[in-house]
């Protein structure tokens, strides 16, 4: 039993996504699904034939149906969708008791076969993740009552929740208002979600718009960009931290420290702070009128 | 005035919470009586904090031991620290337990882990607005008491949060909601340990 403990390592360029999109049933989810590119959907809930614009599915009934999954049986396709979790959940807790009876009873899984469930599913999505393609999760939304408010969460049970708000790198939920389907990635005060990709609440095109065909794609394909400039921002800001890490210890007066104010403002508030200790280490304090570091003692003494 | 974002964090949930009065919450930031969960978890981080890069059996701090699961850890090199940011007249303060260039890592021990009570709260958010990032980090380990000052810990769950474009707003409206009630009820306490 160790824990190993790394330098936080380099940022890595985004190529694959994870991305959850939770609504009321009935709404188009996996219409929606479908439009993300060269899609295969497992089908759990047994609802692909609904779709508006149906593509390639696997209808599952049983684990086993996507338990032997290969990368070669995926090779056609770029985004692989299950839809929905809480159902592939389900179709898991049945193969779990099947091949041990003793993590069930009267149907529902014990405590162990909760954590056998939580095992298995983190890694089902390890599994298609390996496989380099984007993975959408689909989940019905619960709405649950806080106090007056009424708050929307993933219809999923219990801790398998937890590993689909971990896998997810981007979250939005699809909802109905004033007759036209909305998919919104921000979170509020009573729903989750995450938008790494800072889109705005996007307006989903009638199935029988062209526009539809692709929708989810391009979804999926900004927030990539979207990351991937982030990125990039990360490594200049790590740059620009480590160059202040590396200098600060060999600036010792005020006039050093006073130098380098311009440079820790543009980098951003964690160098500010760093400079802003360094000074104090150093027995320096901010002059608000003056702008700059000064010695503790000059600066009260003009102060008074 | 000035805030601690685990103070406005406490606000927030006292609202959602119609059990709780607001001798409650008065009571909750005005003392500092911490629990033996709060000790162990001050630790905790102290512990972290003094890592060094290699595989670790067990860490110390502060009197405690904690006996670590297999896992991995990836550390930023700066630690521990504080950074301010105003909302009109209120300051709010925050201590980050790591940062790297646009990105801020929060530890937390908890007895269970709870993606949703994470997500929920404001702490991320003020956060990534205090220190200017754009992803937040929590490594959270569920800790177990074996025998007193003695835990086991699991290896950390790792989740994570994003920048949004109505953050800044959803930010500033707290502050200003905390501000509201801290005048009102908190008016000779600065709510920040000096």
């Amino acid at each position: 039993m160790a824990l190993k403990i790394t330098r936080a390592s380099d940022p890595i360029t985004v190529e694959r996504l994870n991305t959850v999109i939770y609504g009321p049933p009935g709404l188009g989810k996996t219409s929606l699904a479908f439009t993300a590119e060269a899609p295969l959907l497992l089908d759990f809930d047994n609802g692909s034939h609904r779709a508006a614009n149906r593509k390639d599915a696997v209808l599952v009934s049983d684990w086993s149906d996507v338990a032997e999954m290969t990368a070669d049986d995926l090779e056609p396709f770029k985004t692989i969708i299950v839809d929905t979790a809480g159902r592939a959940l389900d179709v898991l807790t049945a193969d779990i008791i099947k091949t041990n009876p003793k993590l069930g009873r009267g149907g529902a899984l014990t405590l162990q076969g909760y954590g056998e469930l939580k095992s298995r599913f983190t890694s089902f999505l390890k599994l298609l993740n390996s496989f380099g393609k984007d993975v959408v999760l689909i989940a019905h939304m619960d709405e649950q009552r806080s106090g007056d408010d009424i708050v929307e969460r993933l219809d999923v049970q219990g801790g398998s929740k937890g590993e689909i708000y971990k896998a997810a790198d981007a979250m939005g939920r699809l909802v109905l208002a004033n007759g036209k389907r909305r998919l919104l990635f921000s979170p509020t005060d009573a729903a989750f979600g995450k938008n790494p990709g800072q889109l705005e609440p996007l307006l989903v095109p009638e199935t029988s718009s062209p526009s539809f065909d692709g929708f989810l794609a391009s979804v999926i394909q900004r927030i990539k960009d979207r990351l991937n400039e982030m990125t990039e921002a990360q490594r200049e800001a790590m740059a620009e931290q480590q160059w202040f890490r590396d200098t600060l210890p060999e600036v010792a007066d005020a006039d050093a420290i006073n130098a380098l104010i311009e440079r820790a403002n543009a980098a951003g508030p964690a160098c500010k702070v760093m400079l802003h200790n360094r000074a104090k280490e150093i027995g320096l304090i901010f002059d608000k009128s003056e702008g700059c570091y000064a010695e503790k003692q000059k600066a009260e003494s003009e102060a008074a | 005035m000035l805030a601690r974002v685990s103070n406005i964090e406490s606000f927030r949930r006292w609202r959602e919470n119609e059990d709780q009065t607001v001798e409650d919450l008065v009571r909750f930031i005005t003392t500092d009586e911490p629990s033996e969960a709060m000790l162990a978890g001050t630790a905790f981080h102290r512990a972290l904090e003094l890592a060094q890069d290699g595989e670790h059996q067990q860490l110390s701090a502060n009197g405690y031991t904690f006996i670590l699961g297999d896992g991995e850890l990836a550390l930023p090199e700066i630690r521990e620290l504080r950074g301010y940011r105003r909302y009109g007249a209120l300051t709010v303060t925050g201590q980050v337990d790591c940062t790297i260039g646009k990105m801020v890592h929060d530890h937390k021990t908890t007895a269970r882990f709870d993606a949703e009570r994470y997500l929920t709260g404001c702490q991320w958010k003020f956060y990534l607005e205090i220190f200017g990032a754009d992803e937040f980090r929590w490594n959270v380990f569920e800790i177990k008491e074996v025998e007193p000052l003695t835990y086991t810990v699991s290896a950390p769950h790792r989740l994570t949060a994003y920048r949004y474009p109505e953050m800044g707003e959803d930010c500033a409206r707290l502050a200003a909601d905390y501000l509201d009630f801290a005048r009102r009820f908190l008016p000779n306490h600065r709510s920040v340990a000096a």
